[in-house]
Formats: structure tokens, C-alpha cells, sequence
């Protein structure tokens, strides 16, 4: 389980600092980068609409995946309603832009408005929530999704039952493009975090957190905030969704599903490592394609089934598994 | 309006009893075995829909029903600690415990879906109504109540003065200081999480007799379970007792006043309240 | 027998410091000065609150009623990493290192956390192996706490609470567990921290010879109630203490 926390510190921090500037900034593990990422911003252009559509799922699923990840993984938190962070960024974004009339120009800030907006409620929830401890908070994060639910639903300001409409602005390589630049920012920020201070606070506080707070960690307000910076890509990419399909209503914005989806997806890439949720986002949304979308009770019923039997045998993440066997190192 | 009101308060009341019930069986298996069940309200769910189908195909009143819900749904706990003993020693075993009961329940809870649908279910009894200050009472009604009080008093009782109980509570303040005295582990562990399931399954059957059921009951009755335990405070009997009161009677006021669709808002809404007001101390441990 | 002295230069004063836990008086009226620069030690029978103690000064409990004051600061109730960062830092009676993290990652949580403005990650390594030097595990820098003796993660713990830059230490039971020459050396690490560092040391501790011989003045509790305040001397011959918890046998 946190067996990756170890490579922290000072494999990344202590030894490093010794190699020359020009050398690192070219080094061969950032030019792979940089070409991968050139590769998938140039996908809209040579491929087709299938193609183009799966990877957006894969970007939107590992996302999500990874922000789960961040609570459960990082900080040792399960946050069973996650999946309402989606619905927030999506409300947001969708009333700023029906309320206040605006037209496609305000796609990107309205997309940012959903992420802030996402991380705000999530700060302020987090308040009184990240009191509680393990199962407790958990439940807490179910009922609030509800209770999101129940709000909106019931409210007809937020377009009660029937939702919003936004203007149909964009096609599917724009929403391609904008959720994979939020993919891509979501896990070079995680990947930066897990080796900052910051993150550091945090993987003490997912070994003991008492502990952790007798060294001097204000563990509150560091949760409120790793929280927070959870519920932020979540909000982008609700945002960024709502304008694809043009509609939210509180059905669409709140599915139960999501958060099936994150907890399997973490689980089977590993939980508490950065590139968990991105290989094991590939892998699922690849295998849903080719195996089970079609019947929504039956993909609801294997996937808990995955859940169960992914923690009997392999707790660490299947991905994870493999590539200790490989002897590969990874974060 | 008034006796509405007054039948309304009452029936929250006697909601209360089956909520004792589902959260005196977790107090147990979370309190002796730290094992965190996600599931207990899927369980219950579980227990309800045997209590259902024994009456609709086999003609089984719910009230004998009782019984057997409470030995299947114990030997399924039996099981589901089996899937769960190997991680045991495991540091990560809270938060294991909780996703795999989850994933347990996202299963269990598709599973009667597909096979039963959503439609909502219920069983009916008929029985005589009697009166207590010109107020209506269904007999069926009052029924799980009484039986919830009597089982939550008589499990007080026994886990206070019988041998098991004493075992149980010596288990769940130090497993290895009360193996040292002569306390089988195993045996308190399989009794408390028989014990502790079977009671959901009590719950569920007792429920079936007066409310609808449906596949989806599973998450809101680990939910409030859960949320009687942060009140009631964990291992306390009376608490259990009087916060599933407060939150059945609360829950009952609120869909009066507002409607059903706010029901869910006045459990989260204590909790939230609660929580931020006793701050900090309150940290479940 | 030391009378209570209002000394006005204690680092650290309890002020009829109560904690009641719904019918328990766990600590009642403790009224107590720690001087500066000394090693204090806080003995008792079990239950008697020591460890109760230690958790409402280092901000895990708050008290029922009375104040704690730290360097003229009331910090009754602050939450401890607050306390942490005033300079009051303290090891556990069951030693709780982060397992997966290795000794010198332990410590620098200490330096880069518990001090008062924080420390980066290459300020916190360096002070850490400083540290780990100090209570004698720079072999074992870079072993994750988990494969440790219980020996080494007290000397960790203990080198973590070092590294916040701590003005008081609490040490909860530091001895147990040890052998008789690790108790030595152990009494050694505790002299040097008061000596090199010039950190109060408030020591709750069992073992009796080590307490004799090394702390400068002895709290007593039982019940929680203080019984005595002596020094090592008048300790043996205070009754109270005597009946309480040494027993007529004790010889020193």
C-alpha cells in the first residue's frame, strides 16, 4: 500500500541537484515526455472520431481516478461520493453561463469557475468532515453527495428536474483537447505535489496521523486543502463535460457509477501511486469498450466484483504488482 | 393535522427500534472487531428481501421469518469475515475493510437490482390497529419496535453479565491481553460478526413488514447506521439507543414539514452540526 | 520536600490543571512548576495520569478547567502541532515512528514541521543526520523504521522530537522495554540533551534507579492528584510516596 511513499524524499531531492542545468532540462525521460504529449494534442488531427472519443473517456476516467486517489491514497481517506465534485465543477459552470447569458467565449473561464467552484465546496465541507476519522468521513462524503442531489433537484433555480441547456459551442477534438490538457495537468501537479512539502505532510499523515500532528503538522487545514485540490480537476473536468453534451440535470451530474469507477480504477492501477490511476485508467476504459458497456446493472455488479477481488489478492493494484515484478521503479 | 402529526411522530418512533437494531449489530462488529462494514446496510437489505420472498412464495409470515434472516445473514457475516482475515495484521486494514465492504455492497446491491428490479416491494400483514388516545396505532407497526427495544435491552443484558459478553468486550479492548486469559479470539470474532449481521438481517425482515423495499435501502441503511454511531458514540449501548431516536424522529419530522425528498438532509445535516460544534474532540477512535 | 515556589522563571507552569473525562477526574488541581534546564521526571502507578498529563500539555487533550502556561504563554487547549511549534515536543509510551518512512525521513518530518518557521527538505536532511548521529543511529539513516528495533525507533522518535528545536521534551516511558545497558546509555542520550542542547527534559519513567539517578526534581502522582514534589533525596524518605507507590522494600 504506501510502499511508493518511501521513494519520496531523498532519491528525488538530496542527490539530484548536483547534475548540470542544460543536461536535465534535456534529459531523455523529459524529451519522451514531451513527445507523448505532442503526440496526443496531434491526435484530433490523424485520427478518427472513435479513437478521439475513447481517449477522452480514458483522460476524463483518469482524472477522476487520480483525485480520488489524492484522498484515498495519499492522505488515506476514502471519499465515497467523490463523484459529486463532477456534479459541482458541471452546476457551476452551467449556471454561470445560463445565469449570466454567456456565449462560447467564456468556455475557458467557465470551465475554471467549475474547478474553483468544486474546490470551494469541497474546502468548506471539508471543515467539519475532515474531523471525522476513516469510516465516518466516508459515509459523510456519501451523504453529501446526496444531499447535492437532493438540493438540486428540489431547487428550481438550479434547474431543478429538468436541468440546464448551454449554447452548443464545441465538437468532440475542442472537448478532446481541453480534457486532455486537464489530464496532463492533473498528474504533472500530482507528481509534483507528491514530492513537495506538502505532499511529504501529507504521507505522514495517511502513516499516523496523530503522530503527525504532534511533529508539528497542522493536519486539518492540510487535509482541507489536499481536499480541496481534489475536488478541483473533478470540478474542470464536470465543467469541461457539461459543454460537451450540452445539458446537466442532477441525474446526469451525480451518478454513483463515477466513484465505482475511481475506487476500481485506483485500486487495480495502485493506490496511493501517481501513475496507478493513469495506467489502470488506459486498461479499464480499453477493457469496458471491448467487454461490458452495454448493460448498466451487469457493469455496476462485475465491477464491485473487481473491487472485492482486487483487494483479496493483489491489495497493492495489479499494475502495481506487475511492475514490482518487473522490478520497475516507479511513483 | 394534529393527529397526523401526533402518528407521524410515533411511527419515527418505532422506525427508531429497527434503527437500534441495525446499529447495535454494527456497534458490535466495528467496536470488537475493528473490522469497518460497508455493508451492514446492504445486509439489511438482504435480510429484507428474504423476509419478502419467503412470504410471497413460501407463505412465511415475516415474524418467524425473523429467525432465519438472523442465521443467514449471520453465516453471510461468517463469510464476509473470511474474506476479510487475511489482511488482518495488514496497518491498512481500516481502510481495506471499507473499500472491499463497499465493493461488496456496489455488487450485492446490482445484483438484486438485476435479478428483482428497483420496484419497490412490500409485504403485507394484517393486523388489527388499536387505540391509544384516539390515535390510531397499527399493530404492525408498533410491533418492531417493541421487538427492537427488547432485543437491544436483552443484548445489553447479556453482553453485560453472560460469559460471551464479557469475552467480547475483553476482545475489543485488547484481543492479545484477553487471549492471555483464556478468551478464544476466533470464537468472539465469529460470534460478534454472526451476531452483529444477524441483527441486520433481523432488522431488515422487521422492516420489510412496514415499509417498502428496494435494492438501493442497502447504502441509506449503512448510512444512517453509521451516522447513529457517531452520535451514540462507538460501544455505547445508550447511545446507540437514543441517537437512533433523535435520528429516526428527526428524519420523520422533516419529511413531514418538507416533504420526503428532504428526508436525507436532517441526518446530514445533525451530523454536520454536530460535528462542527463538538469540534475536534469528537475524532472517532 | 520542595515547597511550590512561584518561580518566575519556569518554562513551564500547570495551573490547577483538571481533566475530567465524563465521570473520571483524570487529573485534579495539578498545580506544578518546571524549571528550565533540568531534568524533571513524573512518576506514579499506572492510571495515575501521567500519560493523561502529557497529552494535556501537548495539546491532544484539552483541560477541564486550569491552565497550562509554556514560556509565559498560555497554550491550554492549542492543538498540538501549535504546541509542537512553541517548543514543547514529546515521544510516545508505545513508540510511534512512521513505518514505511525511513529513520532520517522520520526525522526530518521533525525539523521541516515542528519547528517554528519549518525547514526545507535539504536544511531538514542535514540536521537530521546530525540528529540520527546524536542518539547514535547514523548507520541506520536510511532503514525504514519499520525493520528497527524498538531500541532504534525510541532513538528516532526521540531524534525527531530533537529536531523541531524543541525548548521542553516530554518522554513518555522512554526506558521501557530496555535493557540494562541500553537503559545506560539511554540516561547518557538524556544527560547530553539537557547538557549540549539545553532542553528541559519532563520524563514520566518506571524505572526507578534511572529516575534517582538522574532526575533533579521528581513530581509524584497518583490519582490523579500531585502527592509530592522532592528531590531524589527526599523522595526515598517521603512516606506518602512511599505508601503510594515504592513500598516499604524499596532500597536504593
Amino acid at each position: 500500500m504506501g510502499v511508493n511513499q518511501r521513494e519520496v524524499v531523498l532519491e528525488q531531492r538530496g542527490e539530484r541537484d548536483s547534475s548540470m542545468g542544460a543536461s536535465r532540462v534535456l534529459s531523455p525521460k523529459n524529451i519522451v515526455i514531451t513527445l507523448v504529449i505532442l503526440g496526443f494534442l496531434s491526435v484530433p488531427y490523424v485520427a478518427t472520431g472513435y479513437v478521439i472519443s475513447l481517449l477522452a473517456s480514458i483522460f476524463v476516467a483518469g482524472v477522476l481516478a487520480a483525485s480520488w486517489n489524492l484522498m484515498a491514497g495519499f492522505c488515506g481517506y476514502i471519499s465515497f461520493g467523490h463523484q459529486v465534485f463532477f456534479g459541482v465543477g458541471a452546476y457551476a459552470a452551467a449556471i454561470l453561463v445560463t445565469s449570466l447569458k454567456l456565449g462560447e467565449g467564456s468556455l475557458i473561464y467557465s470551465i475554471l469557475f467549475g474547478g474553483v467552484a468544486s474546490s470551494a465546496v469541497a474546502f468548506a465541507f471539508g471543515y467539519p468532515a475532515l474531523i471525522l476519522r476513516g469510516p465516518y468521513f466516508s459515509i459523510l462524503t456519501m451523504g453529501f453527495s446526496e444531499l447535492m442531489y437532493v438540493i438540486m433537484v428540489n431547487t428550481p433555480w438550479f434547474g431543478g428536474a429538468e436541468g440546464l441547456n448551454l449554447p452548443p459551442v464545441y465538437i468532440l477534438p475542442k472537448y478532446y483537447t481541453i480534457v486532455f490538457v486537464i489530464f496532463a495537468g492533473c498528474f504533472f501537479f500530482l507528481y509534483w505535489m507528491r514530492k513537495s512539502k506538502f505532499g511529504f505532510a501529507l504521507a505522514s499523515i495517511r502513516q499516523d496521523e496523530d503522530a503527525a500532528e504532534s511533529s508539528g503538522i497542522p493536519t486539518h487545514f492540510y487535509k482541507m486543502l489536499a481536499f480541496a485540490v481534489a475536488a478541483f480537476f473533478p470540478g474542470l473536468i464536470g465543467a469541461a463535460y457539461v459543454w460537451y453534451i450540452t445539458y446537466i440535470d442532477a441525474v446526469a451530474a451525480f451518478q454513483l457509477h463515477l466513484v465505482v469507477e475511481m475506487i476500481a480504477i485506483t485500486m487495480f492501477g495502485g493506490l496511493g501511486t501517481v501513475v496507478g490511476p493513469l495506467i489502470g485508467a488506459f486498461c479499464f476504459v480499453l477493457l469496458s469498450e471491448f467487454l461490458w458497456a452495454s448493460m448498466p446493472e451487469l457493469y455496476l455488479i462485475v465491477l464491485g466484483v473487481i473491487i472485492v477481488v482486487i483487494i483479496r489478492f493483489m491489495p497493492k493494484g495489479v499494475v502495481v504488482h506487475i511492475l514490482e515484478s518487473l522490478k520497475i521503479k516507479f511513483v | 393535522m394534529g393527529a397526523d402529526f401526533i402518528q407521524v411522530l410515533m411511527y419515527s418512533v418505532f422506525l427508531g427500534g429497527i434503527y437500534a437494531i441495525t446499529a447495535v449489530g454494527l456497534n458490535l462488529i466495528f467496536g470488537v472487531m475493528k473490522i469497518v462494514n460497508f455493508s451492514h446496510g446492504v445486509l439489511v437489505m438482504i435480510g429484507a428481501y428474504l423476509a419478502f420472498w419467503s412470504w410471497k412464495l413460501l407463505g412465511i409470515s415475516p415474524y418467524i421469518m425473523i429467525f432465519g434472516c438472523f442465521i443467514v445473514l449471520g453465516l453471510m457475516g461468517i463469510g464476509l469475515y473470511a474474506l476479510l482475515k487475511k489482511f488482518e495484521s495488514d496497518p491498512d486494514f481500516e481502510l481495506l475493510s471499507l473499500i472491499i465492504t463497499f465493493g461488496f455492497s456496489i455488487a450485492a446491491t446490482n445484483i438484486v437490482r438485476y435479478v428483482w428490479t428497483s420496484r419497490f416491494r412490500g409485504v403485507f400483514v394484517i393486523m388489527k390497529s388499536f387505540e391509544i388516545g384516539g390515535i390510531t396505532v397499527s399493530t404492525a407497526r408498533f410491533l418492531p419496535f417493541v421487538v427492537g427495544l427488547l432485543v437491544t435491552l436483552g443484548l445489553y443484558v447479556y453482553l453485560k453479565k453472560s460469559y460471551i459478553g464479557k469475552s467480547l468486550r475483553a476482545v475489543s479492548q485488547d484481543p492479545s491481553a484477553a487471549q492471555l486469559m483464556g478468551v478464544n479470539k476466533m470464537h468472539v470474532y465469529l460470534i460478534s460478526m454472526g451476531l452483529g449481521c444477524g441483527l441486520a438481517g433481523v432488522a431488515g425482515g422487521l422492516f420489510s413488514t412496514i415499509y417498502a423495499i428496494y435494492p438501493e435501502m442497502g447504502f441509506s441503511f449503512t448510512v444512517l447506521a453509521f451516522c447513529v454511531v457517531v452520535l451514540g458514540g462507538m460501544g455505547s449501548f445508550k447511545g446507540c439507543l437514543i441517537a437512533s431516536f433523535v435520528l429516526a424522529i428527526s428524519e420523520g419530522m422533516t419529511g413531514f414539514f418538507f416533504g420526503s425528498g428532504w428526508k436525507p438532509f436532517a441526518t446530514y445535516a445533525i451530523i454536520i452540526a454536530v460535528l462542527t460544534i463538538r469540534g475536534h474532540r469528537l475524532a472517532a477512535r | 520536600m520542595i515547597t511550590n515556589q512561584n518561580n518566575g522563571d519556569a518554562l513551564l507552569v500547570l495551573q490547577n490543571v483538571s481533566k475530567r473525562f465524563g465521570g473520571l477526574m483524570a487529573l485534579s488541581n495539578l498545580n506544578c512548576d518546571i524549571p528550565r534546564k533540568k531534568i524533571v521526571a513524573l512518576i506514579g502507578p499506572n492510571g495515575a495520569g501521567k500519560t493523561t498529563l502529557f497529552n494535556t500539555i501537548s495539546g491532544v487533550y484539552r483541560p477541564t478547567t486550569g491552565s497550562v502556561v509554556f514560556d509565559s504563554v498560555d497554550i491550554s487547549g492549542m492543538r498540538p502541532h501549535a504546541i509542537c511549534k512553541m517548543g514543547i515536543a514529546r515521544t510516545f509510551q508505545i513508540v510511534r515512528p512512521f513505518l514505511k518512512m525511513t529513520s532520517l525521513e522520520n526525522v526530518m518530518v521533525g525539523s521541516m514541521f515542528g519547528t517554528e518557521r519549518g525547514t526545507g527538505f535539504k536544511e531538514a536532511a542535514e540536521k537530521g543526520k546530525e540528529l540520527l548521529e546524536f542518539v547514535g543511529l547514523a548507520d541506520r539513516m536510511n532503514t525504514p523504521t519499520a525493520n528497527l528495533t524498538l531500541v532504534n525507533r525510541k532513538k528516532v522518535e526521540l531524534a525527531k522530537a530533537l529536531a523541531s528545536n524543541p525548548k521542553l521534551v516530554l518522554l513518555d516511558e522512554i526506558l521501557a522495554g530496555l535493557n540494562p545497558t541500553e537503559v545506560e546509555a539511554a540516561m547518557d542520550l538524556i544527560k547530553k540533551i539537557r547538557d549540549s542542547l539545553g532542553v528541559t527534559v519532563f520524563w514520566v519513567e518506571h524505572v526507578m534507579d534511572a529516575v534517582i539517578n538522574l532526575a533533579e526534581h521528581i513530581v509524584v502522582l497518583n490519582y490523579g492528584e500531585k502527592i509530592a514534589e522532592e528531590t531524589p533525596k527526599g523522595l526515598l524518605s517521603n512516606q506518602t510516596v512511599i505508601d503510594a507507590y515504592l513500598g516499604e522494600d524499596y532500597i536504593f
